[in-house]
């Protein structure tokens, strides 16, 4: 993505989000007492100062953007940050489905690989004595029930 | 009196332990880079539901007061901070180490933030009394003004442009409207998804924003800290502590002032303090190779922040760092909503704070003489081993809360949105501030309209409400007109 692209794509985003709070607001009863806001007042009030933000930010973007996934290491960097999205969103999707104390092991396993962990004895002693101490402190101590097929 | 009894309280047995197991998690938060204070709180606040409000509150507060120290551990022996209140110690505590005088360093360390974090309780001790009882005489119109001014200084101070810290606000404001509207109960930007009715919960949104969203960025930098070798060198002597005292004092005056000012930090009361100290001493030459003097005092004013933040989160409601935002999600856990009231509804809770504080420092001396060579093997886990952890603990922790695999959607959502706008340079801590001051903003302005017939002069006629609103346009405009007549200036030249 161009440099020149790349500017609009946050004030953009940011329309989007404050015309999609204005349209969202005009399904909203108006107000109870003549004279005083209703409940649409303040979401539109927030969408006109977010779409204003974003003109200013169109108009002046700040020199620094902050942190960027960083040089050579971006390509890298984001396919870690979606497997980590993946493999999370799957833990979620299946946990009560399942059984955590399955999952969860393979849930920290998985991250670990995905942050580099290659040595054998940590990748399959960790997340067993992490699933142990989440059992002891949320299950034992806390009396949390989580989901969990087999228990 | 009602201190003895705090006492009395915070000395049981059972409040002891978590105070200790809240300094020793601090201690190890401050001190791994990537962790932080508000790392470590948002991880321990799903433990602490099940606690009742004395010992929940007592081990957040011990492990936010310890984290502060402990990030100095790694800013002296590997010149890294822990977090990011220790950058200043790095200039003087990493000369000091290459020298071979890190137990010297560690030592002053030490002695600093025990003492910043005595001058900064006592501070709170001072200020709540009072600030709570000018709080109480508030309308709804001096109320929303109260939130306008806390969430434009801490969108202003926070991170490098105002105008990212007003979007990152706005958004935070956006997310409290989603659910029913309080005074109407009409749903809004629920989109038809029934787990959005009741809107969206604080700590779902404190975890992600400040646990998953961390480790999501060593996910993708995979930064791993130095390793850390062994801590050698003399620790300092009773003499030295003493003559350092003059340090001690100023550093916590300077983080006590800062720390009491919503959105200020850790961070810049302990590099004001640095610089202020430096421009004091009669050797400014020695600063950045190793002074002690420029150890002791950016620690004392880390440390004193810590007391000096607790001011406006109690006294007004208004959580000034993203620790504190954390503490109040803490609190909220337990049904108890900080402000002007909290004194007269929950003292006991109050007094057995006051006395937390300083039983908590002086835990902090106790962990952290004794804890020195276990530290030094915590604070070298790589990151490829933590990281995982502290995913593992967020989604495990926020489904705890309620047994809603919704709130670990959500803090999943956090966590990526908090991520991306952390490397787009958008600051965290306003959009949490507007979640948490969304009520305090909406409802005061809806209901001062209503007894005004919707005449807007009712927000200019109360003095307080005025001047807080000058405030709050002044804390935005003067950095973005500072910005135009330094960018005028450079063109002319």
């Amino acid at each position: 993505m161009s440099r020149h692209l790349g500017r609009w794509v946050e004030p953009l985003l940011l329309v989007t989000i404050a015309v999609g709070i204005f349209v969202d607001s005009l399904s909203y009863p108006s107000a109870v007492v003549p004279g005083a806001p209703g409940p649409a007042f303040f979401p539109r009030l927030l969408s006109l100062v977010l779409a204003a933000c974003a003109g200013w930010l169109a108009w002046r973007p700040p020199g620094a953007a902050g942190l960027s996934l960083g040089g050579s290491d971006s390509t890298g960097g984001s396919i870690r940050f979606g497997s980590a999205i993946v493999l999370i969103a799957g833990f979620l999707l299946l946990a009560s489905r399942l059984d955590t104390y399955v999952l969860l092991p393979l849930l920290v396993g998985g991250l670990m690989a995905i942050m580099g962990e290659r040595r054998v004895p940590a990748l399959a002693g960790i997340p067993i004595l992490f699933t142990l101490f989440v059992y002891l402190v949320f299950v034992q101590a806390l009396g949390v029930p989580l989901p969990a097929r087999l228990s | 009196m009602a201190i003895f009894e705090g006492f009395a309280t915070t000395l049981q047995p059972a409040n002891l332990g978590f105070i200790l197991a809240g300094t020793a998690l601090g201690v190890v938060a401050g001190a791994i880079p990537g962790l932080s204070s508000t790392v470590g709180l948002a991880l321990v606040l799903p433990i602490t539901f099940s606690l009742s409000p004395v010992p929940a509150l007592l081990m957040m507060v011990s492990l936010y007061m310890a984290a502060q120290y402990g990030g100095s551990i790694t800013a002296i022996a590997i010149g890294v901070p822990g977090s990011s209140p220790a950058l200043a110690t790095t200039f003087d505590g990493y000369p000091m180490c290459k020298r071979g005088e890190a137990g010297r360093a560690l030592g002053i360390s030490l002695f600093a933030s025990a003492t910043g974090g005595v001058i900064g309780a006592i501070l709170l001790m001072i200020a709540l009394v009072p600030l709570s009882r000018v709080a109480l005489a508030f309308g709804p119109a001096e109320s929303f003004a109260l939130g306008v001014f806390g969430l434009s200084i801490v969108a202003s101070l926070v991170g490098k442009s105002p105008v990212k810290g007003a979007v990152s606000a706005v958004l935070g404001l956006v997310f409290f409207v989603v659910g029913l509207d309080v005074l109407t109960g009409s749903p809004r930007l629920t989109f038809g998804i029934d787990a959005l009715m009741d809107g969206l919960e604080l700590v779902p949104m404190l975890i992600g924003f400040f646990a998953i969203a961390e480790a999501f960025n060593a996910i993708v930098s995979r930064a791993d800290p130095n390793p850390l070798g062994r801590i050698r060198g003399r620790p300092p002597r009773a003499r030295e502590l003493a003559g350092l005292w003059p340090s001690i004092a100023r550093g916590s005056a300077i983080g006590g002032a800062i720390g009491a000012i919503p959105g200020a930090g850790a961070t810049i009361a302990s590099l004001v303090a640095w610089n202020e100290e430096k421009r004091a001493s009669s050797r400014p030459e020695t600063f950045g190779r190793g002074a002690p003097e420029g150890i002791a005092a950016p620690e004392a004013a880390n440390n004193a922040c810590v007391g000096a933040a607790m001011i406006p989160l109690l006294a007004l409601g208004i959580p000034g760092s993203a620790s504190a935002a954390v503490l109040l999600g803490g609190l909220r856990v337990q049904g108890i909503s900080p402000g002007p009231l909290l004194l007269d509804e929950q003292a006991p809770l109050v007094y057995s704070l006051f006395a937390g504080f300083l039983v908590a420092v002086f835990c902090m001396l106790v962990v952290g003489i004794l804890g020195i060579p276990l530290w030094t093997r915590v604070v070298g886990l790589r990151s490829s081993m933590l990281m995982p952890l502290v995913v593992g603990i967020s989604l495990i922790g926020t489904y705890a809360l309620r047994g809603n695999p919704f709130d670990a959607w959500v803090a999943l959502f956090f966590g990526a949105l908090g991520f991306a706008m952390l490397r787009r340079g958008y600051p965290l801590v306003p959009a949490v501030l507007g979640l948490i001051l969304g009520p305090m903003v909406e409802t005061n302005y809806r209901r001062a309209l209503t007894l005004s017939s919707g005449s807007h002069t009712t927000f200019v006629e109360s003095p307080i409400s005025l001047l807080l609103l000058v405030l709050a346009a002044a804390s935005f405009a003067v950095p973005v007109l500072r910005g135009h007549v330094t960018r005028w200036r450079e063109r002319r030249t």
